[in-house]
């Protein structure tokens, strides 16, 4: 029994090419690399339209997902335009059925084999997220992967969704690593049960889980079809050759990038089972071509909580970066991890014991993106890619799980796809941030119609709409997030839980000036009498802050942190899923007036933000802006900013005299050495 | 007495018009005059006149219908020339349309446009965050109201949307489509608050009327374009209808919608005539495949900056899109599917960082144009690569209307696509013209598979300027299809409205369980899915005898949007009866909903168990109107004429060969004539470019098939 195979964790490098690849590779000229790697890309592409069209849970048709190919080594070849954090990882799945199971006779490697996989300990990002793959025989060689992977709402952990408040990897569901589901091209439905049986939601599971399977089999159909046009070897070379030019991009775009060394320290601020900070200590070091990635000083992972992550996330997190901004004309494979070197301590909070739980485990590297994006923007500021210099969303989670009888007396299960709908981050090229944008770890993700969820979910939206002050101030502000906010509605029985992070503590970082966006905490109203209120006509809130603020009528108003314990929810009960904004970049002050009054007057920041923050004057009656007060504000801010300013020294030694409580460090490890 | 249907297509550049004079049809073409449409509208409409020989007034007196699509919306919403709208939305939603789903800066843009993250944008709204307004009220998804209307609430909105000078109005409440009466309320109290001796007649529009169907950023998007584009549209029609009946004309001016609708312009909705030239395109291909009895086909439209496609299947124009985008909006409207990427002659050529050739999608575009065009432009794109190879004649471009200058193609071309390569310059040229084929080829064949066909039962139209000198091209990519061309492919969506029957298109939400998950049983309520049609059947008996159809001219096509269980997106199937009247009816839906599920995914993914929903009805009324008859042309024999040769030019066919190839004229070659590849034929509007092992046939109708030599 293969079991546990830490070495396979680390294994997203692509391999060294074989004879076969090398002597394939030969044959794929420029032409063919273009018109076949695109056609490959489509491929990618149609395999992850369908799963959005077939899926039943929400994450599926919002698109959190990805699809890829891979080469017969099991290397990543070519994604779609999805959630990397996927089609990154599923390359570890490949290579632990290669390197185990290929020569197993009880197992093999078969034309017709389905795997499925959803173990962090062999690739997943975190139990929910579940990976099926193929291996695709040509001829009866082995000559691709296909594989997609993609976020279940639920998958029987000890709470719906991710339990934040997970011990160990024992508390975190039904747990896979590569085992077979179909045979001979035929899903097996005795396995397929044990799977679905194993959650709350059965139907989403076997539904969800044929679309994955669709997909990868539609994927290596077409793979089959290039193959039988141009055969084995093209195929092999073209998925190798499509590694080497990726590479190849990317040490282009590396060497004309600023040598030097690069540091970023980020806070996440939740440690599942209350507020508490970890330490996220990055320092890229880029020689040439060549870039070091190096996590020494992060905090130590912790061992009651599921806020730890796993190696491979932090590298599919880095792709995220490479992908979606600095590299976004690269080729969509595993070649940019070939310039690559990336240094995660054992024991650390990214790379903990095999018994940790990692249900968080993305949550963690959301932040750490920030770094690796902060990092960039400093070393490639008079590059060619400058105009990619910025802020990104948040990584302040603030997602939802429900799960019961819905009003048509079915069973449900839903996950807010509120998360998809942070602002977006301000750029040098591209000024603000956009309102309402998407998720960090992919843009291209929908925040869905709020008609479409309350027609299969027992919700009520008391709004939905842009909020307010969630946006990192600047010359450019960040996107401000989505304020949402739920009533439970028509239902005979339905629990509610939650993860998240953010609530206390900034989770993004602004860019040269700008701001961070700010931090916002969980809100849950329980035994309220909001709908009693809707039906007498009365004013209802209207914003989270006014939710949080005015609590009116009967019911408790609980503000705390995102996570949130899996309760018994009632009719009446309301839960808050307002999402983060963007980071701003540039000096507030160099803010185009007229454009805060914009931002005013579309209910985007308040008077407080435009005058404090802002530093600019507006006339409430004529609604304009005084330029003339403006200037002197700004004037004054300029001159207090230099009064408020120390000494370096000086600021060195009353900034190690600061401690923050013993209970926010304590799983933090040591102070003050890891606060970078 | 000659009974007459005059179809007029208004395109950003040409009025094309055909006209249907008993079994005479007729072409005219004129430019499009902007300032006054009216003016190339009847200057197309003349042109055709004086084809059949007959005068204006004596067609239009005799005229049944004329129907045209216009791109006046298109117009509007490029310039933002429209009026200030104020939108009512419910309280807490007031952002809606500009949230657009999250998503909404990638809608409406390429690939590759969004996909440096750093640089996306939403689009401007139509409209502004001020001229939105929330009122207090909520319905629930089964339209019980949770929170009444304030009616004191509405009026105080209503008067601040007018004191900013608003001038149209739209109404989308959340789950309007489950209950519209608050929308109605609001559209009474506008009425009674500003009634037309007031303020004028300013247009209320609901989005339960215009789009009643699930779905809030849509709805509203598509009621708010309504109310933006009406009045632009209106004083068109007014002008074009003046005019019309000057001359003679009797009958209500009849727009075609993107829907594959028709309508008076009273019953309208402005936003269902966007997009609706390509479309009715798509309907000529429809009458074309009924004409020569082709199954399915890929029809491919080739410009100078953007590949169009279609597709027709069974002989029908009918893959409808639920959410299409409007410019840069996702709407609520079920229109027939056009798709587009941007490859075209000026697809511009360029290598990258590793020296991978890419061709598009930045074009060159009309101005400066490709190099040989020697209007400035610097980079080289498609059409110079054809000029270098020698399949463009630079003497005979558009007809000898327009004189390219090859040696700066060839000094383009060789500087940024064969230097760089490390090639010659003809076969940088061969590439060029390979990458755009294989990247358009790439497109269909996946958008063909991702509807569940298979592309090689397929044949392909090929039409526009580039069409004919690429589709072999793109056609071998896609498996060696059959090529059809056509001799009137210029004036197409003109012709295409003429084949349309007369048609109204209804879409409503409705959520029906045919097949329960938890029970097992099958739908026995069977009101629950016929009343829901019967509204419909009531609604289209009623317009359509509004535009002069009885009933007993009426026919019904419905189509179901299904789904599994608690699935989020549905899909398409065609009802086999519009009404449900034993459970086997029922059954034999859910048979036809997990055929078309089998067919798009696999039947290893269905999961009938899991549940089997309606959840949208989309039905289709239609009305014959007079057919049309191609003219039948006198055959000869397969050699063409002499005179046809226009004489041989050295082209460059493959990498290492250069071949001395027959020219001919198309206007000179007659029908039955065979033409054998390598050959060039040289139209007015196009040039055929038929490589070796492809043979030319011209039929009866002087269109040309393409195919493989065997």
């Amino acid at each position: 029994m293969p079991g546990y195979d830490p070495g396979i964790q680390t294994r997203w490098t692509p391999e060294p090419f074989t004879e076969r690849e090398k002597a394939a590779m030969e044959d794929i000229d420029p032409v063919a690399l273009e018109i076949y790697g695109h056609r490959v890309f489509l491929i990618t592409w149609e395999g992850r339209e369908l799963v959005m069209k077939m899926g039943v849970t929400q994450g599926l048709s919002a698109g959190d997902l990805n699809t890829g190919l891979y080469t017969v080594q099991g290397d990543l070849a070519i994604t779609s335009t999805g959630v990397h954090y996927h089609s990154c990882t599923a390359q570890i799945m490949t290579k632990y059925v290669l390197s185990h199971f290929g020569d197993d006779p009880s197992v093999g490697v078969k034309d017709g084999d389905i795997f499925f996989c959803n173990s962090p300990l062999v690739g997943a990002v975190h139990t929910p997220d579940n990976y099926v793959f193929t291996p695709i025989f040509h001829k009866g060689e082995l000559i691709a992967f296909a594989a997609c992977g993609a976020h279940q709402v639920d998958v029987g952990a000890s709470s719906i969704g991710m339990n934040p408040f997970a011990n160990s990897r024992f508390e975190e569901g039904v747990t896979f690593p590569p085992a077979r589901i179909g045979q001979n091209f035929e899903m097996m439905n005795d396995i397929m049960n044990v799977i679905a049986m194993s959650t709350r939601d059965p139907r989403s599971m076997t539904l969800d889980t044929k679309a994955k399977v669709a997909s990868v089999m539609r994927m290596r159909r077409r793979v089959l079809e290039i193959a039988e046009q141009k055969g084995s070897d093209f195929v092999i070379g073209l998925l190798a050759k499509l590694i080497e030019v990726g590479e190849e991009q990317f040490r282009r775009r590396l060497s004309t990038y600023n040598d030097g060394t690069f540091r970023h320290v980020v806070f996440f601020d939740s440690v599942g089972i209350a507020d508490g900070l970890i330490a996220i200590v990055l320092t890229m070091t880029k020689r040439g071509d060549e870039l070091t990635i190096d996590l020494s000083g992060s905090s130590p992972h912790i061992p009651v909580c599921a806020v730890n992550s796993v190696p491979q996330v932090v590298a599919a997190s880095f792709a995220v970066r490479v992908f979606n901004r600095i590299g976004h004309e690269v080729w969509r494979s595993g070649g940019i991890f070939k310039p690559v070197k990336f240094i995660i301590p054992e024991g650390c909070i990214f790379s903990p014991p095999q018994d940790a739980a990692v249900g968080a485990s993305a949550g963690l590297t959301f932040v750490l993106e920030h770094g690796y994006q902060s990092c960039f923007n400093k070393m490639i500021f008079d590059s060619e890619q400058r105009d990619t210099i910025g802020s990104i969303p948040a990584a302040a989670i603030n997602i939802k799980f429900m799960g019961g009888i819905n009003q048509r007396d079915l069973v449900f299960t839903l996950m807010s796809p509120e998360i998809n709908t942070h602002g977006g981050g301000a750029s040098y090229g591209g000024g603000d941030g956009v309102d309402v944008y998407g998720p960090v770890w992919e843009a291209i993700c929908d925040g869905m119609d709020g008609e479409a969820l309350e027609r299969d979910n027992p919700i009520l939206y008391l709004f939905r709409k842009h909020s307010v002050d969630t946006a990192g101030m600047g010359k450019y502000r960040g996107g401000c997030g989505l304020d949402a906010h739920w009533i439970i509605h028509n239902t005979p029985m339905c629990v509610v839980g939650g993860a998240g992070n953010g609530a206390k503590f900034v989770q993004a970082s602004g860019c040269f000036g700008g701001y961070a966006p700010t931090a916002f905490p969980g809100v849950v109203v329980k035994g309220g009498d909001i709908l009693d209120r809707m039906k007498n006509g009365e004013d209802v809130p209207l914003s989270t802050q006014e939710v949080a603020q005015k609590p009116a009528g009967k019911g408790e108003t609980v503000i705390s942190d995102r996570s949130l314990t899996m309760f018994e929810a009632t009719d009446g009960d309301e839960i808050n899923v307002l999402q983060s904004g963007g980071g701003g970049y540039g000096d507030v002050l160099d803010r185009d007036p007229e454009a805060v009054l914009k931002d005013l007057q579309g209910g985007l920041i308040s008077r407080w933000v435009a005058e404090n923050l802002c530093h600019v004057a507006i006339d409430p009656e004529a609604r304009t802006v005084d330029y003339k007060k403006t200037e002197d504000l700004r004037a004054r801010e300029r001159k207090n900013r230099k009064q408020r300013g120390r000494k370096y020294g000086d600021f060195i030694k009353e900034w190690r005299e600061k401690r923050p409580p013993a209970e926010a460090i304590a799983y933090m490890g040591q102070w003050p050495e890891s606060d970078g | 007495m000659k009974r007459a249907s005059i179809n007029i297509d208004i395109g950003g550049t040409f009025t094309d018009c055909v006209i249907i004079w008993g079994d005479k049809l007729a072409r005219g073409k004129a430019p499009t005059t902007y300032y006054n449409v009216s003016i190339g509208f009847t200057q197309a409409i003349d042109e055709a006149c004086r084809e059949i020989g007959v005068s204006l007034s004596e067609v239009l007196k005799n005229t049944d219908i004329v129907r045209y699509g216009t791109t006046i919306s298109m117009n509007t919403l490029i310039q933002r020339t429209g009026p200030k709208v104020g939108l009512f939305v419910t309280e807490g939603f007031e952002d809606t349309t500009l949230i657009g789903r999250a998503f909404a800066w990638a809608d409406g843009l390429l690939p590759q446009q969004v996909s440096n993250k750093a640089m996306v944008k939403k689009p401007e709204p139509i409209v502004p965050r001020e001229l939105i307004v929330g009122v207090k009220e909520r319905v629930d998804c089964f339209g019980k109201v949770v929170r009444p209307l304030d009616r004191q609430d509405v009026v105080s909105k209503l008067r601040h949307l007018v004191d900013q000078g608003v001038t149209a109005f739209a109404v989308c409440l959340f789950w309007s489509v489950a209950n519209p009466a608050h929308e109605k309320t609001i559209r009474q109290i506008i009425e009674e608050e500003y009634p037309d001796e007031y303020l004028g007649s300013f247009p209320v529009m609901l989005s339960s009327d215009i789009a009643p169907v699930e779905g809030e950023y849509e709805r509203a998007m598509t009621v708010a374009l309504c109310a933006y584009l009406q009045r632009d549209l209106s004083d068109e029609i007014h002008g074009l209808g003046e005019r019309l009946r000057g001359e003679g004309y009797r009958f209500p001016l009849v727009l075609t919608h993107s829907t594959g609708a028709s309508a008076s312009v009273s019953r309208t909705s402005s936003v269902e005539t966007y997009g609706s030239g390509p479309v009715a395109g798509l309907f000529g291909c429809q009458y074309l495949c009924r004409l020569y009895g082709i199954d399915n086909v890929v029809a491919t439209d080739m410009g100078g900056t953007s590949f169009d496609f279609g597709f027709v299947v069974d002989k029908s124009a009918s893959i409808r899109s639920e959410n299409p985008i409007v410019e840069r909006f996702r709407v609520s409207l079920p229109v027939i599917e056009v798709r587009s990427i941007g490859a075209g002659g000026g697809s511009i050529a360029w290598i990258d960082e590793v020296g991978i050739l890419h061709v598009g999608p930045l074009s060159a575009g009309a101005f400066p144009g490709p190099v040989c065009y020697d209007q400035g432009g610097t980079e080289p794109t498609v059409t110079d690569a054809n000029v270098v190879l020698g399949y463009i004649n630079p003497d005979y471009f558009l007809g000898g209307r327009m004189r390219l200058n090859k040696e700066l193609a060839v000094k383009a071309i060789k500087e940024k696509v064969a230097a760089p390569m490390k090639m010659e310059v003809e076969e940088a040229a061969l590439a060029v013209r390979e990458v755009v084929a294989g990247r358009m080829a790439n497109k269909v064949y996946n958008e063909v598979l991702l509807r569940g066909f298979d592309p090689k039962e397929f044949a392909i139209f090929a039409y526009g300027g580039a069409g004919p000198s690429h589709c072999c091209d793109y056609a071998a990519y896609l498996g060696d299809l059959t090529i059809y061309t056509f001799d009137f492919d210029s004036v197409l969506s003109a012709l295409g409205m003429g084949a349309m029957p007369f048609a109204s298109v209804y879409s409503v939400s409705k959520l029906v369980v045919l097949h329960n998950f938890m029970m097992g049983q099958y739908l026995s309520d069977y009101d629950q899915f016929n009343k829901e049609v019967e509204r419909l059947v009531e609604k289209a008996y009623r317009d359509l005898k509004y535009e002069g159809y009885p009933k007993d001219k009426v026919s019904f096509h419905l189509e179901l949007s299904m789904r599994y269980g608690a699935s989020i997106m549905s899909t398409a199937i065609e009802a086999p009866a519009v009404l449900l009247r034993s459970e086997e009816d029922v059954k034999a839906l859910c048979d036809l909903f997990e055929e078309a599920w089998t067919r798009k995914y696999s039947k290893a993914s269905a999961y009938p168990e899991g549940g089997v929903e309606v959840t949208r009805f989309t039905l289709r009324a239609s009305a014959p109107v007079p057919e049309v008859r191609l003219r039948e042309q006198t055959m000869s024999g397969a050699a063409p004429i002499k005179a046809a040769l226009k004489g041989k030019r050295s082209i460059h066919w493959s990498s290492d060969r250069f071949i001395e190839t027959p020219i001919y004229d198309w206007e000179l070659l007659g029908c039955g004539n065979i033409l054998e590849g390598p050959v060039v034929v040289e139209a007015a509007d196009t040039t055929y470019v038929i490589p070796e092992n492809k043979r030319l046939t011209i039929d009866k109708y002087h269109n040309a098939r393409i195919e493989s030599l065997k």
